[in-house]
């Protein structure tokens, strides 16, 4: 997961309060006027009778000099009650019943609860917040190079640093460079830069680089074919014709350069044009046990991959240029200005986009793409509670059919994961599909709330085979722990009408895009 | 058999009348009562205690919450009460309002001690404000009083230093100790630069503060038109700030810490106090301990404990947070969100419908929405999770006792420029104060005030009925009568018994009572509210023979 153990700790306990201050600033100070009980008139030995009465209006005068009682002969705190025989609590006489019971439960709670106890003391003593921003950021926080650690479920541990730059020539400029290593990732180095209000609040560019050597992507063939054991399927499948799906995985290293220009047209419709020139390589990986695409899948039928001899000039992976223009109408926004930025409750998403993709040298990739993304969020009462319903297709033309080969199959457009709930991601390819989700969110609490899901979609050879049959469904809910400002992650639970459950640590948005070549 | 069977439920009967009084209960000391207790010996300075906001959450939240649950205490009343279930004055704690008239002049004035800084310009600004997320400086007025100058946010200009002000009077009238704060406004040519000016960084290394760097920090609080700036100015707090006191148990190097703090009725009774002016934000940092010399005896010290901070008072967070559940639910609330899970957000939580007035100065403070009983704090604070219906009542009491005019005066010190607001304040005060104070005068005998006068040859027992004599209670004035039995010191009953009509003013005496033969004469009497066909929880009014008059006096209560 993205975010460090101190994040969670600063959102947890993020109040703010100045008191610390005097403790901080006065210790070497005696000023000179007393505080609160100068003034003391003797106590009556009981309270008035009388009704409160405001005396009129006067102006303030001096106090009178401060008299001091006689406190010595008071008796000690704990001895104002003057009780000669106390009350007997008839109730408390079984409580030792629980109390035995408890005893270990709670001195084990207690004992295990000790370093969590030691780290907050630590933080707080040390104060590692402010040393840590001291040593990673500069004084204004807009600077920063600081190591990174997070965990994906499925993937594992990744470690490495990020340097970032919010405001790089006083127009929050900004430029991220990361590095990292395991996981997903056996490497990724990364280059992000925005132009930031360089070019008024209109329009803005982004410039992104990477380098990716992942080792563990997964691919289950192509089409909407049930998964089966590899031990129940007839190995190699050739996924031209062949929908069985067989879980595999295989290792790409990507290079990718990717420039965008966003444009606010009117109102809330945004025009984005974007390019991206992709270098990808693909190897087996035999870290798998039972996995190996190549084991699994003719790895020969896959355009691109690295051992493939049918299609000249690009046995060594492919090489290809995306174009793409995206239009958007984006209303989607909060409610309430008591919910959180992170939970849409309103408005709608109007998206429609078109891609070209040419082969770079001998790279035979020669289509394009389309696709729309509907989605409408309907307050349901005041911003709390949130219906959103969104439909989404994506489909790629201008070839002859899966045996053209003209798509490598990372290109195809894919359902799974984040996209189709409920399944493995990447878990469905081919060349086009279509999704409904409906999203049910309810607020929590000021960081969390609580989500229930139902997605319904499947891909297809292409869009006019199109019916109402074999969908694939995948349903769920979780928490979605957030800040008042941004999306955090989701804890969620998901399942399949084919059987599948999936917990995992959602670090996406209910309805969030799948990345489609060279962009998100 | 069947004789022995019956001669042995006899005895038993018998014998657990004897050792069983009719009137269960503590037995007070036939003694004055104690309205000062003496926590001023001399001690020598002690650490300073640190406190690790962090570690507070995590035991609040999760580890002592949990453990605390499974200890299983008893439920305790509150142990530093004097014997009329009142706190007696200490370093804690003064008896104010109601034991004394405070005038508007004095509520309106706190705990201000002279002129106040605003009339000692030009102030010499020392230094910068450590810590918290907001501006401020440690200036010097022209007498040498050093103030800590706060900011509201620039967004919402007045809101915070105006809650402060507001809590911070209200408090000190209550009884509390509390800093001098003051509104006051300047312009930049009223702050000078002290030569030896520092900022305290974080880890306390200094660097000097600069006349650019002053500009550019008061660049970022508001500037009306003409010029003039508005701040909160605190003063420093006499003596040797040594820390926050805990929220629970006593602090060690403190010999006169006697009472847990958590079962301090000044601390417990706060809940009531803070409902009403909605002040949720909570921590051991709200306060802070002073290591301070005894006025009547120098180089003599001892702690003197304050509550700080009231600038999230009156709502400000529901405003300037949008913490729309503030007062209502505490920051990770277990219970609502547990609530709202299982109903799958179909159960409307109770701030759904809150929102705060579109009027300057003013936070996310209301009446319809505002339930005494169900009020909370953003964290866990235990003096209130362990507080009963006598700590709230005794809150409430003292609430109460605030007049509408007293109110205004002290919502006028927080010089919020727009009347509508001014007015919004006051109502607002008003109205949940009787919330307040009618939801906890329900769930005790709402009874106080008791005397014993010579009634002939006998006496009579006089005492107030709070929710008439603060006009409570309307529908059922017509329907309310007092019943009284009495009891001596064993708790059986004495012959004595009496019934008594409500009176006009609220005040009401029920004469003809005898005192009992023994123990001094100590007789209990034991009076019943009752409104209608609601027969309330009875009260105990202890009374003894005091040696140097030879008449009965009251010498403690109890509230069943």
């Amino acid at each position: 997961m993205r975010l460090g153990p101190w994040l969670i700790g600063l959102l947890l306990l993020g109040f703010a309060t100045d008191a610390r201050a005097q403790v901080d600033a006065g210790v070497d100070d005696a000023p000179d006027a007393g505080v609160g009980d100068a003034v003391d008139a003797g106590i009556p030995e009981t309270t008035s009778a009388d009704a409160p009465v405001a005396p009129e209006a006067a102006e303030p005068s001096p106090s009178p000099p401060p008299v001091e009682p006689d406190w010595e002969s008071a008796p000690r705190p704990d001895m104002a009650q003057g009780i000669v025989r106390p009350m007997r609590d008839v109730d408390a006489s079984l409580r030792w019943v629980p109390r035995v019971l408890l005893f270990v439960p709670r001195w084990t709670l207690f004992v295990i609860a000790q370093p969590v106890r030691l780290a907050g003391w630590a933080f707080e003593r040390y104060q590692l917040r402010d040393r840590v921003k001291q040593v990673f950021f500069n004084v204004d926080g807009t600077f920063g190079v600081f190591p990174v650690a997070f965990f994906e479920t499925g993937f594992g541990l990744n470690v490495g640093a990020r340097l970032v730059h919010k405001d790089l020539f006083g127009e929050r400029e900004s430029v991220k460079l990361r590095a990292g290593f395991g996981g997903r990732f056996q490497q990724i180095y990364g280059l992000n830069a925005t132009s930031g209000d360089r070019f008024g609040k209109r329009f803005a560019l982004q410039l992104e680089a990477r380098y990716e050597r992942r080792e563990r992507d997964q691919f289950f063939g192509i089409g909407n074919g049930d998964e089966v054991a590899p031990e129940n399927a007839r190995l190699p499948i050739d996924p031209i014709t062949d929908d069985t799906a067989v879980a595999s995985r295989f290792r790409q290293r990507i290079m990718r350069v990717m420039v965008a220009a966003d444009a606010r047209l009117f109102g809330d419709v945004t025009l984005t044009v974007s390019s991206a020139l992709m270098m990808r390589r693909f190897e087996p990986t035999s870290s798998f046990e039972g996995e190996n695409i190549a084991d699994n899948y003719m790895t020969d039928r896959l355009v691109g991959f690295a051992n493939s001899d049918t299609f000249l000039g690009f046995s060594n992976g492919v090489q290809n240029l995306y174009l793409e223009a995206d239009l958007r109408y984006d209303t989607r926004r909060r409610a309430s200005d008591y919910q959180s930025h992170a939970v849409n409750a309103t408005g709608w998403l109007l998206s429609g986009y078109f891609g070209r993709m040419y082969g770079v040298g001998n790279d035979p990739s020669d289509y394009y793409r389309y696709g729309a993304d509907l989605q409408r969020y309907i307050n349901l009462y005041h911003g709390s509670r949130v219906l959103a319903l969104r439909v989404l297709v994506e489909a790629t033309g201008g070839t002859n059919g899966r045996i053209d080969q003209e798509i490598p199959f990372v290109d195809l457009p894919r359902l799974g994961g984040a996209v189709l709930r409920g399944y493995r991601a990447d878990r469905f390819a081919d060349r086009s599909f279509t999704l409904a989700s409906v999203e049910y969110l309810w607020d929590l609490g000021q960081l969390f709330s609580a989500y229930m899901f139902t997605d319904t979609g499947r891909v297809w050879r292409s869009l006019s085979d199109f019916e109402l049959k074999d969908f694939r469904l995948g349903f769920g809910g979780g928490i979605q722990f957030h800040s008042s400002e941004s999306f955090v992650f989701r804890i969620q639970v998901a399942g399949s009408k084919d059987g599948d459950v999936l917990f995992s640590l959602a670090l996406d948005p209910g309805f969030s895009r799948r990345g489609r070549a060279g962009r998100y | 058999m069947k004789t022995l069977a019956v001669l042995g439920v006899l005895v038993v009967a018998a014998s657990c009348g004897a050792v069983r009084p009719v009137v269960d209960g503590p037995r007070f000391a036939n003694q004055p009562i104690v309205w000062r207790v003496n926590d001023r010996i001399d001690v020598p300075k002690p650490a300073m205690r640190l406190y690790a906001r962090t570690l507070y959450h995590i035991d609040g939240f999760v580890v002592r919450r949990l453990t605390r649950l499974m200890d299983v205490p008893d439920p305790v009343r509150a142990t530093n009460v004097n014997a009329l279930d009142e706190a007696p004055d200490s370093t804690w704690f003064t008896n104010r309002i109601g034991a004394r008239e405070l005038t508007i002049a004095e509520v309106r004035r706190g705990p201000n001690q002279g002129q106040g800084p605003e009339a000692l310009k030009p102030w010499t600004i020392t230094g910068s404000k450590v810590g918290g997320l907001s501006i401020g400086f440690i200036m010097k007025d022209g007498e040498g009083g050093k103030h800590l100058l706060k900011f509201d946010h620039k967004e919402h200009a007045f809101l915070e230093t105006a809650a402060d002000v507001i809590g911070q009077r209200i408090l000190w009238a209550c009884g509390y100790n509390v800093p001098e704060d003051t509104i006051v406004e300047f312009q930049r040519s009223d702050l000078k630069l002290a030569p030896d000016a520092v900022n305290k960084g974080t880890f306390g290394k200094p660097t000097p503060l600069t006349e650019i760097e002053l500009s550019k920090r008061l660049g970022k609080v508001n500037i009306a038109a003409d010029g003039t700036s508005r701040g909160l100015a605190s003063k420093f707090l006499e003596g040797v700030p040594v820390g926050p006191f805990a929220r629970e148990g006593v602090r060690p190097d403190d010999p006169n810490d006697r009472v847990p703090h958590e079962r301090r009725r000044e601390l417990r009774g706060q809940v009531a106090i803070f409902a009403w002016l909605n002040h949720s934000d909570i921590q051991e940092d709200q306060s802070l301990d002073m290591w301070v010399e005894d006025p009547a005896r120098p180089k003599r010290h001892f702690l003197r404990h304050y509550i700080l901070d009231f600038g999230k008072a009156i709502g400000v967070s529901g405003r300037q947070n949008k913490w729309q559940y503030i007062g209502h639910a505490e920051l990770i609330d277990f219970d609502y969100m547990f609530r709202s899970l299982l109903s799958l957000g179909l159960w409307k939580r109770p701030w759904e419908d809150a929102a705060a007035p579109n009027l300057p100065g003013v936070g996310l403070f209301d009446v319809a929405s505002y339930n005494p009983g169900a009020w909370r704090t953003n964290s866990q604070y235990w003096p209130f999770k362990d507080a009963d219906r006598f700590d709230a009542f005794w809150g409430a009491k003292l609430m109460m006792r605030f007049t509408r005019e007293q109110l205004a005066a002290i919502v006028d010190e927080a010089r919020l420029p727009d009347p509508a607001s001014r007015a919004y304040l006051v109502d607002t005060l008003v109205a949940r104060q009787r919330k307040t104070a009618l939801y906890w005068f329900m769930r005790v005998n709402p009874l106080d005030g008791f005397t014993v006068e010579r009634d002939g040859d006998r006496y009579r027992v006089c005492f107030d009925d709070l929710t008439i004599k603060y006009d409570l209670e309307e529908a059922g004035r017509h329907l309310t009568r007092y019943s009284a039995e009495a009891a001596d010191y064993d708790g059986k009953p004495l012959s004595w018994k009496a019934t008594a009509p409500l009176t006009a003013t609220g005040r009401t005496c029920m004469g003809g009572l005898s005192a009992a033969s023994t123990h001094d004469g100590y007789t209990i009497v034991r009076i019943t509210t009752l409104r209608g066909a609601l027969r309330g929880v009875p009260t105990q009014v202890h009374l003894a023979i005091a040696p140097e008059t030879g008449a009965l006096r009251v010498i403690g209560l109890h509230r069943e």
